[in-house]
């Protein structure tokens, strides 16, 4: 029958294109949604204190070795093991300030890249000297079953990871909205006076490294079970981070979710049609026709200040 | 199955690595030569100052991403001379060895060996290495010094007689391995095979041996790359699916994340199709993977490292068997990665006394005309070793090899041997 015929072809075409496309579509939406959760974090110190931290994914990558310890060593639980985690990345992110920002005074100057690059470097160096240069399969979920969703079929943690970021944009653009986000705005467009206006900016500074460090802590055994630990995640992330922030608008919360999923659509997708080859080549091109056609990212401040 | 070899620490995120690789072997090189240079001073000959022992220096991962492969070679390489010496040693004297960490990176390996060929006290042998990217690094120096080197490099460049006369790797040439392959999927009447192979020297070297003896044996491959730090494999399986395969064949699959990416990226996709494990590919992805993603996959293995298997009948595989435990109860990499740097010294033992010397052009050369077991006392991992003048690494034949369809679990870390379905 002519019908049958059809419907056979269309299931066949189904099966193979659309189907195989929707898994390939979440699986780009997680890996983006990994990318999104580590500009989430960068973007805090961005937002309230005009610095962009070097060092952000490294304290996820802390979080995941602190996290892997806690459950294969302590059989700690989940929500326990992000708590610590939150806890000890807030408080790293204080050392951070203390030690690497603050001496540096009111004008920073691009002092900052050097001293968050070496708070980097120290906090690699500390995780190679405890945890040694091992990689570490690390899987928070018990559950690996694959889950049938909208035409195609995605693993737990990646859709944790996806609905996590959203999340989480929604939580810091709610923040921003808040006094402390509000300060935060007004110390980085103006320091000085933002200080006239009552601010304590190096409040608001530390505050922000103690909260972009325990968010990206916590989120360390999360994305760490999606893509491992070892002791080059932190610098992994920052490229096709930075590239992410950069699609989506440096400053932007929303923009940091969608650079971040755009640039790990663009990947993945990127992989399937023309081979493991292009993706990076593809990327960097699509970042300059961005930064082209929109200096400031999709989602960035649209107007320059003259002075 | 055999260590994957030439694993990158340094980037998942589907980096250009043709580039990258290019840009490590231009450092490596410049490196080299800068060192060959600096040691044209230095003398040649490989006496070693101290008469009392055979001087091995071994040079293998103690730290770093590799640290437990590094553990197989310590454990084979310790369990060989406590054999050797209590079998008289070589030429009457004891075997010493002195243990180095290359740190799996090359410009160390490289620093390491420029220190001890400059010494007073020059090493007999070295053992050079667990995979192709230490290995490959410190071969000119070893050339140069004239100094006679083993160990379990995959590719054929660390091996190439022309190039570097006193080297040989114990490692199986990657057309012997994929030749049984082939050899067996065609039995199995498959003609059209996908492959996941890792984007390293080990992953290079088996496609190219896929692509020939597929050729040979009916068998056409489509390959498709795998960094050995990727998370995601979904879009590579799915390419490969475009032209429905009748099966899959997982090749050089590190100890990191790619098996699990791979079998995790099957589920996703429900691809449900006859998976092949490989040679190179790495023991703990096996170890990490649940039931339902191993059972009915079929593992291709060295004979002597599947439970049950005839080869371990071998008197020398006993002994080896043995001599192994008491170095390392627990085994995080498969008895056959073991067993490579063990045959090492087994091989450096017959050369030696086939040529009576220990001087690098007569052991190489000596070790040249082995061509069967009884030529190399305590060889058990093939029939036939078959090393020749333009052959410096083993000649392994398709019965040297197994092909098991995996049990659950497929993997015993007390004996280190696979563990196929009926156990």
């Amino acid at each position: 029958m002519p019908g049958a015929g059809f419907l056979r072809l269309t299931d066949a075409i189904y099966e193979t294109y659309i189907g195989v496309s929707m898994t390939i579509v979440w699986a780009g939406l997680s890996l983006g949604a990994v990318y999104a959760l580590v500009a989430l974090c960068l973007n805090i110190t961005l937002s309230n204190t005009g610095i962009f931290n070097f060092a952000q994914p490294h304290f996820l990558m802390l979080g995941g070795f602190v996290g892997f310890e806690l459950q294969s060593r302590w059989g700690m639980p989940l929500l326990l093991i992000l708590i610590v985690c939150g806890i000890l990345g807030g408080f790293v992110g204080y050392l951070e300030e203390r030690l690497a920002i603050r001496p540096l005074g009111t004008h920073r100057g691009h002092a900052v890249l050097v001293t968050t690059v070496g708070f980097a470097v120290a906090l690699e160096g500390a995780i190679i000297v405890y945890w040694s240069t091992d990689p570490y399969p690390f899987k928070l979920m018990a559950s690996t079953q694959a889950l049938d969703l909208l035409g195609g079929r995605v693993l737990p943690v990646d859709l944790v990871l996806i609905v996590l970021a959203i999340s989480v944009m929604a939580l810091l653009v709610l923040a921003q909205r808040t006094k402390w986000g509000l300060a935060g705005t007004a110390a980085t467009l103006d320091s000085d006076v933002a200080r006239l206006r009552g601010i304590n900016v190096e409040r608001v500074t530390t505050g922000a490294f103690i909260a972009a460090g325990a968010l990206a802590a916590a989120l360390g055994p999360v994305v760490g079970s999606k893509i491992g630990i070892n002791h080059t995640i932190g610098n992994n992330l920052v490229v096709l981070t930075f590239a992410a922030l950069a699609v989506g608008g440096f400053g932007s919360y929303v923009g940091c979710v969608l650079g971040g999923l755009i640039t790990g659509l663009l990947q993945l997708a990127t992989t399937y049609a023309f081979g493991d080859e292009w993706p990076l080549i593809i990327l960097l091109a699509f970042l300059l026709a961005v930064l082209l056609l929109r200096p400031t990212g999709i989602l960035g401040a649209r107007s320059l200040r003259s002075v | 199955m055999i260590l994957p070899d030439s694993t990158n620490n340094h980037t998942y995120w589907k980096v250009n690595m043709s580039t990258r690789n290019r840009f490590t072997a231009l450092v490596a090189s410049a490196v080299a030569g800068s060192l060959i240079l600096a040691g044209c001073g230095g003398g040649t000959g490989s006496a070693s100052s101290d008469d009392d022992t055979v001087d091995v220096l071994v040079l293998t991962p103690m730290s770093g991403p590799l640290v437990t492969l590094g553990d197989t070679a310590i454990a084979g390489l310790t369990a060989a001379a406590k054999v050797i010496n209590e079998e008289g040693g070589i030429l009457g004297r004891d075997v010493k060895l002195t243990f180095e960490d290359n740190r799996f990176d090359p410009m160390t390996a490289q620093n390491i060996l420029q220190e001890a060929l400059t010494s007073d006290d020059r090493p007999d042998m070295v053992f050079s290495g667990v995979t192709s990217t230490e290995t490959v690094a410190i071969m000119p120096l070893l050339t140069q010094y004239k100094v006679l080197s083993m160990g379990s490099a995959a590719s054929p460049l660390a091996t190439d007689p022309e190039k570097y006369p006193y080297g040989f790797s114990m490692f199986p040439r990657a057309v012997d391995y994929e030749g049984a392959m082939a050899k067996f999927l065609s039995e199995k009447g498959l003609t059209k095979v996908a492959a996941i192979i890792s984007d390293s020297e080990t992953g290079k070297a088996a496609q190219d041996a896929l692509t020939s003896q597929g050729e040979e044996y009916g068998v056409e491959f489509e390959f498709e790359k795998l960094d050995a730090e990727s998370v995601d494999a979904t879009s590579e399986l799915s390419r490969l699916m475009r032209n429905e395969p009748q099966a899959l064949l997982l090749e050089g699959l590190t100890s990191g994340a790619p098996m699990t990416v791979v079998l995790d990226g099957k589920d996703k996709l429900g691809w449900d199709i006859p998976t092949f494990f490989g040679m190179t590919d790495a023991v703990s992805g096996i170890q990490n993977a649940t039931e339902e993603q191993i059972r009915g996959t079929v593992l291709q293995g060295a004979a002597f490292g599947i439970k049950g298997s005839d080869r371990q009948q071998d008197d020398d595989f006993k002994i080896f068997q043995e001599a192994v435990d008491a170095e390392l109860p627990t085994k995080d990499y498969q008895l056959s990665n073991h067993a490579l740097s063990y045959s090492a010294l087994m091989v450096l033992r017959a050369g030696a006394e086939k040529a009576d010397s220990l001087e690098a052009p007569e052991v190489a050369e000596a070790i040249e005309s082995l061509k069967t077991d009884e030529d190399i006392p305590g060889w058990f991992q093939t029939v036939n070793p078959g090393f020749a003048d333009d052959q410096h690494q083993g000649t392994w034949a398709p019965e040297d090899f197994e092909f098991v369809e995996l049990g659950f679990p497929g993997y015993d870390p007390t004996s280190g041997l696979y563990l196929p379905a009926e156990n």
